[in-house]
């Protein structure tokens, strides 16, 4: 028994040291099938002929827009299982359109003639020879190259015409502009994939002028009628605002070195120039007597939503209609103070603040409005007054017939000075509410005290809050910043007092 | 799932996985993978009549992702063993406790895997890798489940030998060399 059970152990030592050391293998990268290519074999074999699927053979229609769809968003996924036919078989002739094909040339198409095209253009020539033999279409290839030469020409009635954008949230100029600089003279067909119904999946690619960089890219071509071309041509937002994007870029890096704290009126319009608008301020608690707006890199006729200094256009700085919204705030003695600027690389909105103290904020972030609030919180002459005398004696009395949003400030104003005795008179003594004895209060604010930046990162914002009353004896302060929404929720006492909820942020 | 009403679309979502694992841990090639699954559904879709009875569908599945695998393989001779994925590390920040453990790493693993004989390199696929019973690895390789015992036991001690070739003084543990 004793010799079975060793040997059983040693066996199931051996398993297990087997299994571990296949353990990387079984778990390596890439294990998974493509899920482009498992839908595509998916489809193909039940919507397919039983008998026989040549390997890499022609794709039924079906498929092919959703496919396409998926290769084209999805291209670097995709970019292996694509590519039987390869750019080689291009340099083979093929014959030329014959008169029949030619009569079957839509209206649009009038004023090309693709013999003189092919002639002018080897771009041209090739994507012709390549798409007409891999489809056994003349019109494909010649219909092909009739909408390379429309990109080339920008000619914007017949890629409307010929393009779907059912699919895709794309126009005619974000198409346009994306093949702007494409030197067309360089086009090479890397593989052609074809349907029995007209459709073709073509992988191209060529030489942008202005990316200095070989693009490829695919696009549906839908010749179903046998005459009317439709192209399907994604193009992903992320490549439309290419040049916009270096521009910005270079614009922003050419502030940031450019600005500083102090500077004169003439040495800013010296730098930045003179096409700003001005905003008079006389509440900034910095002292920021006025603020240029600079809204640099700005397409023409777009008008920014911009109500105040304290607020950020972010749909226009994110559609990039507006580059850049460059804010300087001045002094009294016209001097420079402080410094805001946003802009939007890659979907994301950056921005960079420079205090009046000379603190600088950076942030990027996906999604959603900035709001600024770049004035330090701060009690008033009045709410000081009325604090004070709270501090000094935490009793309710001294709370009456004081604004719930000015009791809301007094207990960020206690945490900022860490009087916690008085931020535990300024809780509800609701017997329902009350969580925690003035005790353990202490002994938690003592333990997670935290900085006096990260107190007002919390809440900054609540600048610019209001209360808002829910019914007699419940409301809450609502405000914003860059995590959203914010509520700081209240409480009227039987006194009449507003008073703090228990953890009040949540 | 009855034997009269074999159809390809559950067979196709229950074994594609399978047959495209067997095809990329035998080639190390994603392009000759997707061949292989492609073909040896062709294959079944043909001859899925002649099956008689759906206990052993996944075996007789496996058996023809086998034979296309090295039917292709002889076509082709491909043997890329690792094609530009980018999932390479930079070996030169690593300690000699990081090669150690690089050592038991896939890449490591999967290249002294095509290094093998084609017997032993599938062995190794459908015991080790896809946990088949000795009876399914026989039934698919359709040898005797003593045969599979003998060529897997070989087939790891080929493949430790082929992993640690080049690593001096990593002695394995429990006895193993």
């Amino acid at each position: 028994m004793k010799k079975g059970g060793d040997y059983i152990m040693d066996n199931r030592k051996h398993e297990s040291f087997d299994q571990r050391f296949l353990a990387p293998l079984k778990n390596r990268p890439g294990l998974e099938p493509d899920e482009i290519f498992v839908e595509k074999l998916r489809s193909e074999l039940t919507n397919g002929s039983k008998t026989s699927i040549p390997l890499r053979q022609k794709w039924h229609w079906p498929i092919l827009v959703p496919m396409a769809m998926a290769v084209l968003l999805f291209s670097v996924l995709s970019a292996s299982f694509l590519g039987s036919d390869t750019s080689k078989e291009s340099s083979e002739n093929v014959k030329m359109a014959d008169e029949e094909d030619k009569d079957k040339s839509d209206k649009k198409s009038e004023g090309r003639d693709i013999y003189n095209l092919i002639a002018s253009n080897e771009g041209f020539k090739r994507v012709y020879q390549t798409v007409t033999k891999s489809t056994g279409s003349p019109t494909a290839g010649r219909e092909l190259v009739f909408y390379f030469d429309a990109l080339q020409k920008k000619d914007e009635k017949y890629i409307q015409d010929v393009l779907v954008f059912e699919y895709f949230e794309n126009n005619v100029k974000e198409v346009l502009d994306y093949y702007h600089s494409a030197d067309f003279s360089t086009l090479e067909i890397e593989s052609v994939e074809s349907s029995q119904h007209g459709r073709s999946l073509v992988t191209f690619n060529f030489l942008d002028n202005r990316k200095k960089d070989l693009i490829r890219k695919r696009l549906l071509v839908d010749l179903s009628d046998g005459k009317h071309i439709k192209v399907l041509d994604y193009i992903d937002p992320a490549e439309i605002n290419f040049e916009k994007e270096a521009k910005v870029k270079v614009k922003a890096e050419y502030l940031d070195n450019n600005f500083r704290l102090g500077m004169t009126e003439k040495e800013a319009i010296q730098i930045f120039g003179s096409s700003y608008e001005e905003y008079t301020d006389s509440d900034a608690e910095d002292g920021t007597v006025k603020y240029w707006l600079y809204q640099l890199e700005a397409d023409e006729n777009t008008t920014s939503k911009v109500p105040n200094k304290s607020m950020v256009d972010f749909e226009n700085l994110h559609n990039q209609k507006i580059g850049i919204q460059f804010w300087i705030g001045w002094s009294t003695d016209e001097k420079v103070m402080n410094m805001s600027m946003f802009y939007s690389l890659k979907g994301k909105i950056h921005s960079k603040i420079l205090k009046s103290d000379g603190t600088i904020l950076e942030d990027q972030q996906l999604t959603g409005e900035i709001i600024l609030d770049t004035t330090p919180f701060k009690l008033d002459e009045e709410e000081t007054i009325a604090y004070e005398r709270f501090r000094k004696d935490p009793s309710a009395k001294h709370l009456k017939n004081i604004a719930p949003l000015s009791i809301a400030r007094f207990y960020i104003q206690a945490q900022l000075d860490r009087d916690y005795h008085a931020q535990y008179a300024l809780y509800t003594t609701q017997p329902e509410r009350v969580m925690w004895s003035k005790e353990k209060h202490l002994e938690e604010a003592l333990k997670y005290e935290e900085s006096k930046e990260d107190i007002l990162r919390v809440f900054e914002g609540f600048n610019e809050g209001e209360f808002v009353q829910i019914n007699d004896t419940d409301g809450y302060v609502q405000f914003q910043n860059k995590n959203g929404l914010q509520g700081f929720s209240m409480t009227k006492d039987p006194d009449g007092v507003w008073k703090v909820n228990f953890m009040p942020m949540q | 799932m009855d034997d009269q009403q074999l159809d390809i679309n559950d067979i196709y979502e229950k074994y594609y996985r399978d047959v495209y694992h067997f095809a990329l841990y035998f080639t190390n090639n994603k392009q000759e993978a997707e061949d292989i699954t492609q073909e040896t559904f062709v294959k079944i879709i043909k001859s899925i009549g002649n099956l008689k009875s759906t206990d052993k569908l996944k075996t007789w599945i496996l058996s023809i992702t086998k034979n296309t695998a090295m039917d292709l393989h002889r076509k082709k001779k491909f043997i890329r063993l690792f094609p530009d994925w980018g999932w390479e590390k930079e070996k030169d920040s690593f300690t000699p406790e990081d090669r150690l453990i690089q050592k038991g790493e896939w890449t490591e693993l999967q290249s002294a895997l095509l290094s093998l004989k084609q017997q032993y390199r599938t062995v190794v696929i459908l015991r080790g890798l896809k946990e088949l019973s000795i009876k399914e690895t026989a039934e698919v390789l359709g040898c005797s489940e003593t045969k599979v015992r003998v060529d897997y036991h070989r087939a790891l001690q080929l493949l430790k030998k082929q992993v640690l070739s080049n690593e001096e003084g990593w002695g394995l543990h429990n006895g193993q060399s």
